[in-house]
């Protein structure tokens, strides 16, 4: 060399090692959307779930508390019938069960995470990944970190999310070994191990996809689109069948109490 | 006997569940439930507070909406059976010689009175405080179709006959109500009346001399089915004061029948034979008969109604006398009393049957349309 420099002559695993840090940077980032895709539609489908809950699935609970009580009236009228009274159990067990999944914790209105709380989350992902470790006591962390995020990004809270990033790059652990050979290892296992996680994943994100609640949210969603308010005309119809059931109820009250009259008169008599 | 019941009060909830598997159940009922059949639909049309809305036959409906905050009021138009964007429809200006003209535009919407022509393709804007209070706007072009020359006063009704050859109005205490034909669905207002009727002519046979009472107005005018005869309501102020239903003939406009109401008339409708008027007062429904001459309260509450034009079927709207903090929209057998089909809801301030008598269509203040389908076998 004319300038005298050292000859930079790369060995066979330095190469292989750039190679595996070039597909490890695409696995990263790609894991990193897909964390945030996932998390995303968990949280959006949360709040959907809620909203529902409390709109029409306290109807529902009305609706099956209604009918227990119609059934056990009934049941009440008619002792001898065996079959009224399994009715009357059954439908109070409906009713219980029913009332049991109505969630008790407030209703979040909408989940609209802004850029930049997506951008963090997704920096996040990307460096604090558990799966970006082989070291278990880093895992440990890394998950106890990623956890911390997550919350965070649900409750849509930046400084809580600024917050672990912070404490991540801050840490000791946060500092590489060195060593090609190691290095290049180490770098096949993250691959190995970001390729089954975005499998995970994958999974993940079709079950959501397929689940009741998210068909639900899409035909509500392309409802509204057609200016059609699907919760609405649920509501409508349970509280048509609630106002039914209560009707049927009154009138069994009614009949009970001229029962009763005819027998008081009888006993006048 | 001792049944085996437990308060839901009593039941304790198992916090680490996931909400997803409490929920799977009711989400899967809910999918379920959507997809049985249900006669009732609510679509959102307009997404703002409104003053008036008036629906037709023909499935379109007119919301007035509130001018909050220094805007004008708006009148838009939309379609409930064909996939249209909504449109605007003109209003013309107030006759106010103010800068504040936009509030006293908003004030104005309070009183504008909309009635869509039997066909739907005319729609009657009336507003006293416009320079031409009496406007006729075109469904199809969203532009004006001129103005007719009437003069509405406070509280003026007007209505087409159900063929729509025939146009009556009640402007004013004089000259009252007046009928006229149309030539197509356009009134001849600016021909002679075929007949009028004063307001005071009305009003002096049916009050008693000891009720002090100012007129104040028109409530509901409508047409009976077979055009045969008209229904018009006239409002009193004053303490003890009810509401008057005039009945006469068409087109003489001789009258066949003065009764006085037990309160405010809020909306009044012909049965499918032309024989009995259907009138919602003081929350409760009636029945008066032409040939009998007195009212009868029937079985059901309503505060807005409208008869099937031939099955002997009404649609009705109430919310008061209701233990329900909703009001309820109810299809009502006419012939019994009973009610067919009803749904909860609220702020409904205009009921219609569709041209075809498949459907009734309730428009609500915030712009919702409620529309029953009437099961077919």
């Amino acid at each position: 060399m004319a300038n005298g420099a050292p000859l930079q002559i790369k060995r066979p695993e330095e190469l292989e090692l750039e190679k595996k840090r070039e597909e490890l940077e695409v696995l990263e980032s790609s894991l990193a959307d897909r964390e945030l895709q996932v998390t995303s539609l968990r949280a959006e489908l949360n709040v959907f779930e809620q909203k529902y809950m409390s709109e029409i699935g306290s109807l529902y609970a009305e609706l099956d508390e209604i009918n227990a009580q119609f059934a056990e009236q009934r049941a009440v009228e008619s002792p001898d019938d065996e079959r009224l009274m399994e009715a009357a159990h059954e439908a109070r067990e409906k009713a219980n069960r029913t009332y049991a999944a109505i969630p008790t914790e407030p209703t979040r209105k909408n989940f609209a995470p802004t850029v930049e709380l997506k951008r963090l989350y997704r920096e996040i992902a990307r460096r604090v990944h558990p799966d970006l470790t082989l070291d278990h006591k880093d895992r440990v962390r890394r998950d106890g970190l990623m956890a911390d995020a997550n919350k965070a990004y649900q409750n849509g809270d930046e400084t809580a999310l600024q917050q672990v990033l912070t404490n991540y790059e801050c840490a000791p652990e946060a500092v590489k070994g060195d060593g090609a050979g190691a290095e290049l290892v180490r770098t096949i296992r993250r691959i190995s191990q970001i390729r089954e996680r975005l499998d995970e994943l994958n999974v993940e994100a079709n079950k959501l996809i397929q689940s009741d609640l998210q068909k639900l949210r899409v035909r509500v969603t392309e409802a509204a689109r057609n200016g059609q308010n699907l919760f609405l005309e649920l509501s409508v119809r349970l509280e048509q069948q609630i106002a039914k059931v209560k009707n049927e109820i009154g009138q069994g009250v009614a009949r009970a109490r001229g029962h009763r009259k005819d027998l008081d008169m009888k006993a006048s008599v | 006997m001792k049944k085996e019941t437990t308060a839901p009060e009593k039941i304790v909830f198992r916090g680490s569940r996931p909400l997803a598997t409490r929920t799977t159940e009711l989400i899967r009922r809910g999918l379920h439930d959507l997809d049985t059949k249900s006669n009732w639909a609510v679509k959102r049309m307009l997404n703002a507070k409104c003053t008036q809305a008036a629906l037709s036959r023909t499935g379109q409906v007119a919301f007035l909406s509130h001018g909050s905050h220094g805007r004008a009021s708006a009148l838009s138009l939309h379609d409930l059976e064909l996939d249209l964007p909504s449109s605007k429809l003109p209003l013309p200006h107030n006759d106010s010689s103010s800068g504040d003209k936009q509030d006293a535009q908003s004030r104005a919407s309070q009183n504008v009175k909309l009635q869509w022509s039997q066909d739907g393709k005319l729609l009657l804007a009336a507003c006293g405080a416009w320079h031409e209070p009496v406007q006729l706007l075109d469904a199809a072009t969203k532009k004006s179709h001129g103005a007719l020359k009437l003069v509405p006063g406070a509280s003026p009704s007007f209505a087409w006959s159900v063929n729509g050859r025939l146009f009556a109005a009640a402007c004013g205490k004089d000259p009252g109500l007046s009928v006229w034909r149309c030539v197509g669905n356009k009134p001849s207002v600016h021909e002679r009346a075929l007949a009028t009727v004063s307001a005071a002519a009305i009003g002096l046979e049916g009050f008693d001399a000891d009720v002090e009472a100012i007129f104040a107005g028109f409530g509901p005018l409508v047409f009976s089915p077979d055009g045969r005869h008209v229904a018009l309501t006239l409002r009193y102020a004053g303490e003890w004061a009810d509401d008057l239903l005039f009945v006469a003939e068409v087109p003489t406009l001789q009258q066949e029948m003065l009764v006085q109401a037990s309160g405010t008339i809020t909306d009044c409708s012909w049965t499918f034979d032309s024989q009995k008027l259907i009138y919602g007062a003081g929350g409760r429904a009636f029945e008066l008969s032409l040939y009998e001459s007195a009212s009868t309260a029937l079985p059901f509450s309503a505060e807005l109604s409208r008869c099937h034009d031939w099955w002997p079927l009404c649609a009705s709207y109430s919310w008061w006398l209701r233990n329900t903090s909703k009001g309820r929209l109810s299809i009502i057998d006419v012939r019994n009393g009973q009610v067919v089909d009803e749904c909860s809801a609220e702020g409904i301030i205009d009921l219609c049957w569709s041209e075809n008598g498949r459907k009734v269509y309730a428009a609500t203040n915030e712009g919702w349309v409620y529309v029953f389908q009437v099961p077919m076998e």
